[in-house]
């Protein structure tokens, strides 16, 4: 791979790094709508420059990119996805440094290493874009929920036969299972009264407290990644101390293992709340996800990785999931899988430099194996 | 008819209840004109109690802040009690204005007429302006309690010329409906109060406040680690420590007893993010209760269980519970006269809820809760009895004459 010489201190060796802080710098905080443009912008003018045929995108204010090998196609035989939002951080994290071996800022894990690689892919094989069949789409939205990002360009048409969404898996075991998921609000009604006469009102409270008690009771005292888990993320009720609270309400994390636990926990707290004369609304979703390393089009990737990197990819299971989950529906076959690097959500964002480059190498194989058009053009538009 | 009652009282002994010829003013137009003018004007004060802040936490309540208008209001009845020769006397403590004004120089007079202007919100335009249908006045602040404020002003307009020789005061605060920190509490701090303090903010239908609860308040807090919704066990939810608290310490009380101390979570929030792990939890509780033995035993037991579930527990008394002594002589002839006013025996009965009376708890006190008819507090419907302003005007004006008379 060239290397460029650069000068300062907050700079990678590669061109693919050089890419890498030119993304991290935008503070593309999930809902900035206008600095996401100017990613986008820069990452557009870079495709396209080198032959890509770009679309934009839009949901309710979130703009997505879509580049594709040949004009006005929306099938491929992979699409390379990553999500260009990141979580909120200290302005300093939204500059790239290098402290030995690994790279620092936010975005650098999570995901921005892939869009980084996913553009040095294609100035790699600018000259033979022609030969290869695949899309790269860049999303606004993953850390918020993914549905105007990823969930939007599947609503437009696009598809293909496999997805590379490096979002989740750990040190470059990729993820073969990860759990299913509801968020739930659930409000009370009770009747207000003065605080000093509890016995003429009816505190929503202590509905709400109860009907938690209930649902807790549905999950496993020991809870881990192989279990269905529940967490109570947000509770507020009464406005006045003095005041019997007349609403109150909250919100559930739930996570399931598998379908038919899935089913079951939605059916149970729907019952609950119903028999408690309290409201429950979904506020998101995602079903379970599998992947299996075996499938053809996956396999490739597993070998990519043990060619590359000498590490045997044997299955990893997530608690979270991901935009992959508006790839399901679709039945797209998705590869999941973080290279070496950690501390996602936090301070400590790192990203292996040298891992940067694996991926890089990793993916280019596999994109040699796979994204062909061996035998002429997709399904067309 | 005014005139007739005067001549009454000085006959007789401080003791003798009125005359029944004394009841027949209650019907008197001027009378009813005057009281009835007064109470418009006052209704029509915008003395709203602010603070949208609803935090309810001790340290936020103490924190609202008084209303430009409720402090207008207070220095416009100063200066109408200082034409008539009264020592006035003006408090402020954040913001919070009230006025006292007495016959003598004293801050112990013998009776102490005591009211909040204070009131709270009134949604709908109609509620700030005194209307009168069907034998009732209706409007924000007609029973809660500008009524008696009204009977106060017309009282020493109508005997202003005996004022010298009486011994009583006038008492208003203006924050009553949040909490009383700044007004009668300081107040009462500072050593005012009287013989006699007849606070008509309970007591409804001319019962007579004989025991009034105390409020103490409670803030249990909880402090655990948050992390990733999908990763509960790498952190420590607040709720799972705040819950089963407050689960525990509500089985301490019965809230079906109304005599027993009852305690009501007003309010409870935990958690920021829809996906993420609760790292912090707060519920504020009401607690009320007529004994002090039974709260601080409660509170020993509620300390034991907020240590087992590592959530921090801090109990402060807003105010204790309220006592009169129903034989005493001052008792007695307050209830005398309101037998004579409404032609019924007076009587005694028991609160379940607070007024600024709870800051003057001092045994050398006798503290008279009650009012007339009416109902509605704090709802889009309250009224009192029209014929009872004029009543309630002749219980002050009759007790006083007979009583504070030098």
């Amino acid at each position: 791979m060239p290397r460029n010489q650069n000068e300062g201190d907050d700079h990678a060796d590669t061109a693919t790094g050089d890419i890498l802080r030119k993304l991290v710098s935008f503070p593309t905080v999930s809902g900035d709508h206008r600095t996401m443009a100017g990613l986008l912008d820069y990452v557009e003018g870079y495709l396209t420059a080198r032959g890509m045929h770009t679309r934009r995108v839009t949901s309710d204010g979130f703009v997505s990119l879509v580049a594709t090998t040949r004009p006005g196609v929306t099938r491929a035989k992979v699409m390379l996805a990553a999500h260009a939002d990141v979580v909120p951080a200290d302005p300093a994290m939204f500059a790239l440094r290098r402290e030995g071996e690994r790279l620092r800022g936010r975005g650098v894990m999570d995901m921005k290493f892939a869009i980084a690689v996913y553009m040095q892919l294609v100035d790699d094989i600018r000259d033979r874009l022609d030969d290869y069949d695949f899309m790269i789409v860049i999303t606004p939205d993953e850390e918020i929920g993914g549905g105007h990002g990823l969930a939007a360009v599947m609503a437009e048409g696009y598809r293909a036969q496999v997805c590379l969404l490096p979002d989740g898996g750990q040190d470059w075991q990729i993820q073969t299972a990860s759990k299913g998921y509801w968020a739930f609000e659930i409000t009370a009604s009770g009747r207000p009264a003065h605080g000093s006469r509890p016995w003429l009102g009816d505190n929503a409270l202590l509905k709400l407290i109860a009907v938690l008690d209930a649902i807790a009771a549905l999950f496993p005292r020991h809870t881990g990644m192989d279990t269905s888990t529940i967490s109570l993320t947000r509770l507020s009720g009464g406005e006045s101390m003095n005041q019997i609270p007349g609403t109150a309400s909250m919100t559930v994390d739930i996570r399931t293992i598998d379908d038919a636990d899935h089913q079951r926990i939605y059916d149970a707290v729907q019952k609950l709340c119903t028999d408690a004369g309290t409201t429950c609304d979904v506020i998101s979703r995602s079903l379970p996800t599998t992947s299996d390393l075996s499938h053809p089009l996956i396999a490739p990737y597993v070998r990519a990785i043990r060619d590359v990197t000498g590490v045997e990819p044997t299955g990893w299971h997530a608690p979270a999931t991901s935009d992959a989950r508006y790839l399901v529906p679709h039945d797209i076959p998705f590869i999941a899988v973080y290279p070496t690097g950690g501390g996602h959500h936090t301070p400590d964002e790192w990203l292996d430099a040298g891992a940067l480059e694996d991926f890089h190498v990793v993916t280019r194989r596999y994109l040699d194996d796979v994204g062909r058009r061996h035998d002429g053009p997709p399904g067309g538009r | 008819m005014i005139e007739k009652l005067r001549i009454l009282n000085r006959k007789r002994t401080r003791s003798a209840a009125p005359e029944l010829s004394a009841l027949k003013s209650a019907s008197d137009d001027g009378l009813r004109n005057a009281l009835e003018a007064e109470l418009a004007r006052l209704v029509a004060l915008p003395t709203f109690s602010s603070g949208t802040d609803s935090q309810g936490s001790i340290i936020s309540l103490r924190k609202r802040t008084s209303s430009q208008e409720s402090a207008e209001s207070i220095e416009m009845i100063a200066a109408e009690l200082k034409k008539y020769g009264l020592s006035v006397t003006m408090f402020e403590q954040e913001g919070y204005k009230s006025v006292i004004a007495t016959t003598r120089r004293t801050r112990r007079p013998h009776i102490m007429l005591q009211a909040h202007i204070d009131v709270i919100s009134a949604n709908t335009p109609e509620l700030r302006q005194l209307r009168l249908a069907d034998g009732k006045y209706m409007g924000r602040g007609v029973y809660d309690m500008k009524f008696a404020i009204a009977c106060y002003m017309q009282f020493v307009r109508t005997h202003r010329k005996q004022l010298h020789r009486m011994d009583f005061g006038i008492m208003i605060t203006s924050d009553e409906e949040v909490g009383g920190f700044h007004g009668a509490k300081p107040l009462a701090e500072q050593g005012w109060g009287g013989d006699i303090m007849i606070n008509p903010d309970g007591g409804n239908d001319w019962r007579v406040e004989s025991q009034a609860k105390g409020i103490w308040m409670a803030d249990i807090v909880a402090t655990g680690k948050s992390a990733h919704g999908s990763r509960p066990w790498e952190g420590d939810s607040a709720v799972d420590h705040l819950i089963p608290a407050l689960n525990e310490i509500m089985q301490l009380f019965d809230n079906r007893n109304k005599l027993a101390p009852t305690c009501n979570i007003g309010k409870l929030s935990a958690g920021e993010a829809f996906n993420q792990v609760a790292g912090s939890g707060h519920a504020v509780l009401d607690i009320r209760s007529f004994s002090e033995a039974d709260v601080e035993a409660l509170e020993l037991r509620m300390q034991r269980i907020a240590k087992r579930h590592k959530v921090a527990c801090t109990i402060e008394k807003l105010g204790p519970p309220v006592t009169i002594d129903e034989e005493s002589p001052l008792v007695r002839s307050f209830a005398a006269h309101v037998a004579a006013v409404t032609g019924k025996p007076c009587r005694f009965t028991v609160s379940y809820g607070a007024t600024d009376s709870r800051w003057f708890d001092d045994p050398a006190i006798q503290n008279i809760v009650v009012r007339p008819h009416g109902g509605g507090s704090h709802g889009d419907d309250e009224w009192m009895s029209a014929e009872d302003l004029a009543k309630f005007y002749l219980l002050i004006e009759s007790f006083v004459l007979d009583n504070a008379a030098i």
